[in-house]
């Protein structure tokens, strides 16, 4: 993966908002062609780890790269314009707009002929096509959630944002939501996504991101996370997973020494063996997960 | 049947399309400034004055100054907005509304100082109603503000519905921030916003002047029916401010008609508190209004 391009770059980032610091030296990458997940407990700054790249906060250190151009702090306005699509986490559509209407809107700064793209929208989501006139507000939580990537891909950019695209969706349309991130990423966008569904998001991706009280803690390729008994404890256990993350174990964690390493080396080697084997916090519920952490080998993608 | 057509349903129809022109301008603001603009009745009033002023000193047809005073009015607005508001753009909303209040106060001072406060009048003289189906009687101006109303409405309905900026001004009221997110050139939709809301108001002055008079307070006074019209349709919704603006144009005139013995229900010099009351009664049962707008 160090030899595919490098597409979006978070350096050594600092930022909250307003006075309150959320995020403490982050650092991502994301390659062309890559599906990177972000996951970690409620509130652990996922969400605002991804506005930090579109300028919704203020970052106070580091700096977000884009292609080799630094976009740091830059307005989410001119953001669109460098390539960058985000769907955020909640309120992603008009609703009042139709259905094709928020697909214009996705389109706004394209001056030619987006047609043929709201085609490829339409083919990628029928079920949208057939619902094209209605108001995006009237349709189901899965459709909505189409409408808001379909909007995004209307530009056709160089790298895509979902913050949590499968959240509240039954399990049907959850599949049916990591298909269509597949595709999109088949046809070439590079996609960084913060997902609760920890399991399915790791399956698909090249690589993920554990954040935790505003840190990185691991990072490894999604396999190589899947794999990991710390992680798998702490976000995969099924059904409890989602529980456990919900009960905010950020609060229980924040007081542990955050993984003095995790600056992401290019090289996928030192990602793997630097940032995983960080001991968990005695606090947290789960009983099991005190268990000595197991280094996770790198089941290389 | 007929009298109750001809002096009650007729001139609430006719004020009702003066209360929509309006309610358009005031729902956009809110929904797209997310503000309360007290000051646009005053816009209602400087068309009102620019028409006059075309009419008295080239010898205009009103309907032709009507126009020409709608362009004055949105560059007016748009240099408001340009010094007075646009340093405001990301203050909380109390300070716009602040602003307003205070252009208000300005520009009917302005206004004052300029035309003086005596009454002027732009309508053509007494004309002679026109009857149809025997019983039925319209005034020519009357006909001429509901064909008026009806062009303009359109041409919103046109903009709106069909064009880029028009859509992307729905998105807008929808969800500013999404909007900013999606690049939507949100200040070239704010200016549009101007353009629109001000001329629409300074249409509905001019047609106010055309069926009554000029004079310094004619904004300021249809203010809050205008606001109660908005808020009845749903903020942010212009379809539900021209509905609002109808129902309560109606509702103001059928109040006064004897609907129990011979006196009117409510006597005419309290009318505006009809408008008052539906406002009050939409706020406490239903604050997103008849067509799901923005609660604040
Ligand atoms: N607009 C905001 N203003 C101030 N603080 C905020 C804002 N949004 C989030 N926060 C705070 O920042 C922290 C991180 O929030 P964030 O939304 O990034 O978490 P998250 O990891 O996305 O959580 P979730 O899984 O619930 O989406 C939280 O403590 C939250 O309270
Ligand atoms: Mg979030």
């Amino acid at each position: 993966m160090s030899e595919k391009k490098l597409v979006l770059l978070l350096e050594n980032v600092d930022g909250g908002y307003g006075d309150s610091q959320i995020l403490t030296d982050i650092n991502m990458e994301v390659h062309q062609g890559e599906i990177v997940v972000i996951i970690g407990p409620n509130g652990a700054g996922k969400s605002t780890a991804m506005k930090s790249v579109f300028g919704l906060l203020n970052l106070t250190k580091g700096k977000v790269v884009l292609n080799g151009k630094d976009i740091t702090n830059m307005p989410p306005e001119k953001v669109v314009h460098e390539g960058v699509c985000y769907v955020p986490q909640t309120a992603n559509i008009f609703p009042s707009l139709t259905v094709q209407e928020n697909l214009e809107m996705g389109a706004f700064i394209r001056n030619d002929d987006f047609k043929p793209r709201m085609q490829e929208i339409f083919e990628l989501f029928p079920p949208l096509y057939e619902k094209r006139a209605q108001p995006a507000g009237t349709l189901s939580g899965g459709q909505r959630q189409m409408v808001a990537m379909g909007k995004a891909l209307m530009l056709e950019p160089q790298i895509l944002l979902l913050d949590e695209p499968t959240a509240g969706l039954s399990p049907l349309y959850q599949s049916e939501i990591f298909e269509i991130v597949k595709q999109v990423h088949a046809h070439g966008t590079p996609i960084l996504m913060v997902e609760q569904n920890a399991k399915q998001a790791l399956a698909i991706a090249d690589r993920g991101y554990v954040l935790v009280d505003g840190k990185n803690k691991y990072h490894d390729t999604g396999a190589a996370l899947l794999a990991d008994p710390e992680v798998g404890e702490m976000f995969l256990g099924g059904g409890k997973a989602a529980t456990i993350s919900k009960r905010k174990p950020a609060t229980a964690n924040a007081k542990t020494k955050t993984t003095p390493k995790s600056k992401s080396k290019t090289t996928s080697k030192a990602n793997s063996k630097s940032g995983i084997k960080k001991p968990l916090p005695k606090k947290v519920k789960d009983p099991s997960l005190k268990k000595k952490s197991t280094t996770t080998k790198k089941s290389g993608a | 049947m007929f009298e109750f057509i001809n002096f009650y349903f007729i001139p609430g129809l006719i004020l009702g399309c003066i209360y929509a022109l309006g309610a358009i301008g005031i729902t956009l603001t809110f929904g797209i400034l997310r503000f309360a603009n007290f000051s646009h009745g005053e816009n209602m009033t400087i068309g009102a004055y620019f028409a006059y002023t075309l009419v008295s000193l080239f010898g205009m047809h009103p309907l032709l100054a009507m126009p020409i005073a709608m362009a004055l009015t949105a560059f007016v607005a748009l240099g408001v907005d340009r010094y007075f508001y646009r340093p405001f753009r990301s203050s909380p909303s109390i300070m716009l509304v602040m602003a307003s209040f205070g252009i208000m106060l300005m520009a009917q001072s302005i206004i004052q100082f300029t035309w003086g406060t005596q009454v002027k009048t732009i309508s053509p003289g007494i004309q002679r109603p026109i009857k149809l189906f025997d019983y039925l009687m319209i005034s020519p101006k009357h006909l001429i503000i509901i064909a008026c109303t009806l062009v303009l409405v359109f041409i919103v309905h046109y903009l709106l519905t069909y064009t880029k900026t028009g859509k992307a001004m729905r998105a807008m009221a929808d969800s500013p921030e999404l909007a900013r997110l999606t690049g939507i050139n949100t200040e070239g939709v704010i200016r549009t916003t101007w353009i629109i809301g001000g001329g629409l108001a300074a249409a509905a002055g001019v047609l106010l002047a055309i069926d009554t008079q000029v004079q310094t307070l004619m904004g300021f006074q249809l203010l809050l029916p205008m606001f109660a019209a908005a808020i009845l349709g749903g903020i942010g919704k212009p379809y539900g401010a021209i509905a609002g603006g109808l129902i309560i144009g109606v509702a103001e005139e059928l109040c006064t008609y004897p609907w129990i013995g011979t006196e009117p229900l409510i006597a005419p010099n309290y009318k505006a508190g009809v408008a008052f009351a539906i406002m009050v009664i939409m706020l406490i049962w239903r604050p997103s209004g008849l067509f799901k707008g923005k609660v604040f």
